[in-house]
């Protein structure tokens, strides 16, 4: 990568068109993440038809934008209402909303802010240090070990989320058959469209990300009953200093936790389907293990909300780490940003550097603007994200299926998107209550048509002989561990679910 | 038996069935080539066919599902149905609304403030989208 090409990418991300839609992203994320039942995920699907008009740069900073301010937002809802906006923030209400129960929801409030902003900004440091040279030796594989790669990477996702292995599995084969449907690359034969020409192109991407993450979403959520209100701890409005600030003193005695935080939602970041959820609570339990006073942990510490907030939101950079490098989404919002690469032409992998630099560059630029963005609009507008948390569900879900309506009309051309929007959206439901993630299902209609493609390449590099693999020693350790990954998350789960 | 198994069972049979009949008629039989047309079909029919079996096969927790709220998805599908359908003949800006009040009465919203903003949102959308950015909606 030379150094002109990082330079121009700079330049592209600190116009004032791309600083607006990066703020707009922020400003979205926080206001949606402080909705209980919304979210950054719900919202960046619903976004994704109204990004096709923007530049790619644009766009996959809006996104980005959504994405972490989303994280913040999330924490809001956690700490007022002790209903996390996203399930990466449940565990900051373990001590945020006892501490906002002290009547001190302004400085829990702060310090999740700070925490997140912690957390994300050295994560993105790591991505940007990293990724590069990462991306140079996955460049170096051929077919054969990306095929391998993506086995490995199907074989943690189908086994780290969801409740069972055989779930994750028949997620990833449906999210793969949903791919193969429309033309097939090979020989440009019609698959699996049932005689409607809509299809020749395969399901419209925004129409299967908004039906399948959003629409089904909002429906259950319309569906359970005692949605119209929710209590929660106000924010007086005569404090103390001390009682609505982070002083500079008890920032600095979290910075082994806001590291340890980071440290660890950067590592689960980078690994695909552990998710920020996990992380956050990762942290936290390793914060209240190592400290010399853990009985203060649950009534309100602000080393508990350090703590997860500053993993939860260290996930968001390292996410793009596997998606960058090899174009492997590991998450829901990593999955629909490679939909949003793909509407606009672009496909994430290790030629992205290569083919474009200026682009990459110009990306990081704008994830760290977002940090700095989600500081400021954070501060700013804290307490009336705050007043939205407690707006009522029926607007936000009302107002959600419109958009989704729209945005799948505009994105598709037509209704025949609508339908496959509604297809899916049924689907998705059905995946619910079966307890099959919905999230691997996406990750693996997303990576389809590569994989398939990969597939094709790898059997005419081996032609049709498997024992040709010996000449691929770095597919054969994916392939193997792949197969001991299942065996291990299949035996794992299963000891979990025997009775006591 | 709970219905965990059966619908494990149903998707098991769906994907044998698929394999057996609907794969045959939906894709080309091309026969050169190592990966044919069929080939990715058929692998994750078969995979989703056997983790179904598996499925059946493993212990559930069993998830209580009210009746209540069956019912109320039942209605808000068969609401976004018809509005849907509706679309086909009547604009946007008309379905919409109606749809949106609907939901939100629905959701058990009776503040006649949130009632009239919720109504007014996608009428709001339709402005940006329609008016403003001079994009089509139905």
């Amino acid at each position: 990568m030379d150094f002109p090409t990082i330079i121009a990418g700079f330049q592209d991300a600190l116009t004032l068109t791309n600083l607006f839609f990066v703020v707009a992203g922020v400003v979205l994320g926080q206001i949606v993440g402080a909705m209980p039942g919304i979210g950054p995920i719900m919202a960046m699907a619903i976004a994704i038809p109204f990004t096709f008009v923007l530049s790619p740069l644009s766009a996959i900073s809006f996104l980005v934008g959504v994405n972490k301010g989303g994280l913040i937002g999330g924490a809001i809802p956690a700490i007022l209402i002790n209903t996390p906006g996203t399930p990466d923030a449940a565990a900051t209400a373990l001590d945020g909303y006892p501490l906002a129960r002290k009547g001190k929801p302004v400085k829990a409030l702060k310090m999740a802010l700070y925490s997140s902003v912690t957390g994300d900004t050295f994560s993105d440091l790591v991505l940007i240090t990293v990724s590069a040279p990462l991306a140079i030796i996955a460049l170096k594989m051929g077919p054969v070990e990306i095929f391998s790669v993506m086995v490995f990477a199907f074989a943690v996702i189908s086994g780290m989320i969801g409740s069972s292995v055989s779930r994750g599995i028949l997620a990833a084969a449906l999210g793969l058959l949903c791919a193969t449907v429309g033309l097939d690359p090979q020989h440009a034969t019609p698959r699996l469209i049932f005689g409607f020409f809509d299809l020749y192109d395969g399901f419209p991407i925004g129409a299967v990300a908004i039906g399948s993450l959003a629409v089904s979403e909002i429906l259950a959520r319309v569906a359970t009953p005692g949605l119209a209100s929710r209590p929660a701890v106000t924010i007086p409005k005569n404090q103390l200093r001390e009682d609505r600030r982070v002083s500079l003193s008890e920032y600095l005695s979290c910075k082994f936790v806001l590291l340890r935080g980071a440290l660890i939602g950067t590592t689960v970041g980078a690994i695909p389907g552990m998710g920020s959820t996990a992380a956050a609570f990762m942290s936290y339990a390793s914060t209240r293990q190592a400290s010399k006073e853990p009985e203060k942990f649950g009534t309100g510490e602000l080393k508990g909300i350090a703590a997860t907030e500053s993993a939860n939101s260290s996930v968001a950079g390292a996410d793009f780490i596997p998606l960058l490098t090899l174009g492997l989404p590991g998450s829901a919002a990593a999955a629909i940003m490679i939909g949003a690469f793909i509407i606009q032409g672009i496909q994430p992998g290790p030629l992205l550097f290569t083919e474009q630099g200026r682009l990459v560059y110009g990306l990081f630029c704008a994830m760290v603007m977002a940090n700095g963005m989600n500081l400021l609009v954070g501060l700013l507008g804290l307490r009336l994200w705050s007043i939205i948390a407690t707006a009522p569900s029926s607007i936000v879900f009302a107002s959600a299926l419109s958009l989704c309506v729209a945005g799948v009309y505009i994105a598709s051309g037509g209704f025949a998107g609508i339908w496959v929007m509604l297809l899916f959206a049924l689907l998705g439901l059905l995946m619910m209550a079966m307890d099959i993630p919905v999230v691997v299902f996406i990750i693996a209609f997303f990576l389809g048509p590569r994989f398939e493609l990969s597939l094709v390449q790898t059997s005419i590099i081996l032609r049709g002989e498997v024992t040709r693999l010996v000449n691929h020693p770095v597919a054969i350790l994916f392939l193997v561990m792949s197969a001991l990954v299942v065996y291990w998350l299949g035996f794992r789960n299963r000891k979990k679910q025997k009775p006591a | 038996m709970s219905i965990y198994r059966i619908a494990s069972a149903v998707i098991a049979l769906v994907s044998i069935l698929c394999l057996l009949f609907v794969l045959p008629a939906q894709v080309d039989p091309f026969a050169s080539g190592i990966i044919r047309p069929a080939t990715i079909p058929t692998a994750t029919l078969t995979l989703m066919a056997v983790c179904a079996v598996v499925m059946f096969f493993e212990p559930v927790k069993e998830k209580d599902t009210e009746a209540e709220f069956l019912i109320r998805l039942a209605l808000i599908i068969a609401w976004l149905l018809c509005a849907l359908i509706t679309l086909n003949y009547l604009p946007f800006q008309y379905v919409m609304p109606v749809f949106a009040l609907l939901t939100m009465v629905q959701i058990g919203e009776r503040r006649w403030y949130w009632l009239t903003a919720g109504t007014l949102v996608p009428v709001f959308v339709w402005l940006l989208i329609e008016i403003v950015l001079g994009r089509p909606l139905p």
